[in-house]
């Protein structure tokens, strides 16, 4: 007479408490052993048909994907299929009977080793999850690297304004217009800057020249037009060549303040402007920003500012 | 996503991984409804709530809970005309509540016979008095 548990025993289920001795008595009984494995095989063979129902890969991607969207705040792992001929006796403590029982399908658990390596890979994405928000102190401090960036740049975008002046573009090009010149465009005349009124004069023209460079000695002189403006030039030395130009500053719509000096340089030569009494003047000659402002220090005075 | 989920690493009673517990889930919500798309719905829904109950956690869910809900559930698939399964997935289909979701359960070999029997509210020994009979049940049916 079989033990009541006897429709319960299994394999998979042998090393189970409740069977244990009911599987031995079975299995010592020749005539319920041969009841036992009539059983079995009926199972066996049920549940390879039940096996064979399974979610396909996209079936599994597509439940992925309905919890992500469920969970907002963090997607799931992937489910993935563990290696496959592995028992599924282990997963309920029968590995011994577990060897008898290889499931036919992309069935059970994950081995020892496969778990070890399983190990490394969640452990980066665990971390990743973990990852820590910004703290509060951090955001201020970036915030205020933003801020304290803004106002650099804008502090310098005010500078680089202020050290300019409107029209300092086209004292530029009045100086890259002189890189060509051969000496035949000028007329000659030797005197000094302070007596060139009367020669401008004669041209129509009343162009000042700033008294500090009133007692330069010129070489030649002309009237030019540039951009439709009349424009004095002149060829002077002191203790290097210079070149004065002379304009209404109007005329190339150059915006200075009446004595104040500023330093542009062109291509080859750089300019020291300034606007006396109506008449805008550069001298130039080839060199660098320095080299004038250190030029200008000397010639100009403060007091003469 | 990802890093593979496996083994007992996410189910902590015994070393069956959480693909196989999904798989297993749909093929017991399968028997129970007959069709694929309800099977597939309801094994969605009793995961997602697992999943929500566990704070989002695929580490934390109770795998062994999802078929005590899917056995709860048992009784609640809208009737079909006609299934789609065939041969002795059908026969089970066919079978009488609660016989039908016991012996799927049995089969899936998948949760501790203990932990069936509290599932299905009977004793062990109850449990093998409805295995045996559902088994019979499924001989019959099957000639």
């Amino acid at each position: 007479m079989p033990s009541r548990l006897f429709p319960l025993i299994r394999p998979v289920y042998e090393d189970e408490p409740e069977l244990e001795l009911v599987s031995i008595e079975a299995r010592n009984n020749a005539e319920l052993n041969a009841a036992l494995e009539r059983q079995i095989a009926f199972d066996n063979e049920v549940i390879d048909q039940l096996r064979s129902l399974a979610l396909s890969d996209a079936q599994i991607e597509k439940l992925e994907n309905s919890l992500a969207e469920d969970g907002t705040q963090a997607a799931p792992p992937p489910i993935v299929p563990p290696p496959a001929s592995v028992q599924i006796a282990a997963a309920i403590g029968s590995a011994a009977v577990a060897q008898t029982v290889t499931q036919p399908g992309p069935e059970p658990v994950a081995s020892p080793k496969d778990k070890e390596k399983a190990e490394p890979d969640r452990k980066p994405e665990e971390e990743e999850e973990e990852e820590p928000r910004a703290r509060p102190l951090t955001i201020f401090f970036a915030i205020g690297v933003g801020i304290i960036a803004t106002i650099c740049l804008v502090g310098y975008l005010v500078w680089d304004q202020m050290k300019s002046f409107q029209g300092a573009d086209r004292i530029t090009e009045l100086l890259d217009s002189a890189n060509g010149l051969t000496g035949d465009e000028f007329e000659a005349v030797q005197t000094n800057t302070d007596s060139l009124k009367d020669w401008f004069l004669l041209k129509n023209q009343h162009f000042i020249v700033p008294k500090e460079f009133a007692s330069t000695r010129t070489i030649a002189c002309r009237v030019f037009q540039f951009h439709n403006a009349d424009v004095g030039q002149v060829m002077a030395k002191d203790n290097r060549e210079l070149l004065y130009f002379l304009f209404d500053p109007a005329d190339l719509g150059v915006k200075l303040k009446n004595g104040k000096w500023e330093v542009v340089e062109g291509e080859r030569l750089v300019g020291g402007a300034t606007v006396v009494e109506g008449t805008c003047f550069v001298v130039a000659f080839r060199g660098k920003h320095d080299d004038m402002q250190t030029y200008l220090a000397k010639k100009v005075t403060p007091a003469n500012q | 996503m990802s890093g593979p989920i496996e083994g007992d690493s996410i189910c902590p009673l015994n070393s069956v991984s959480a693909y196989d517990y999904i798989q297993a889930l749909h093929r017991l919500c399968l028997v129970q409804s007959g069709s694929d798309t309800a099977a597939e719905s309801a094994a969605h829904d009793i995961l997602s709530e697992a999943y929500k109950t566990a704070d989002r956690d695929l580490a934390s869910v109770d795998f062994n809970g999802l078929f005590r809900t899917a056995f709860q559930r048992r009784d609640s698939y809208a009737k079909i005309s006609e299934n789609k399964l065939t041969d002795w997935p059908r026969v089970l289909h066919s079978l009488p509540e609660p016989q039908r979701s016991t012996l799927t359960l049995f089969y899936l070999e998948i949760l501790p016979l203990a932990f069936i029997a509290e599932i299905a509210g009977s004793s062990i020994e109850q449990l093998a008095d409805t295995i045996r009979e559902a088994r019979s049940e499924l001989a019959r049916a099957r000639q």
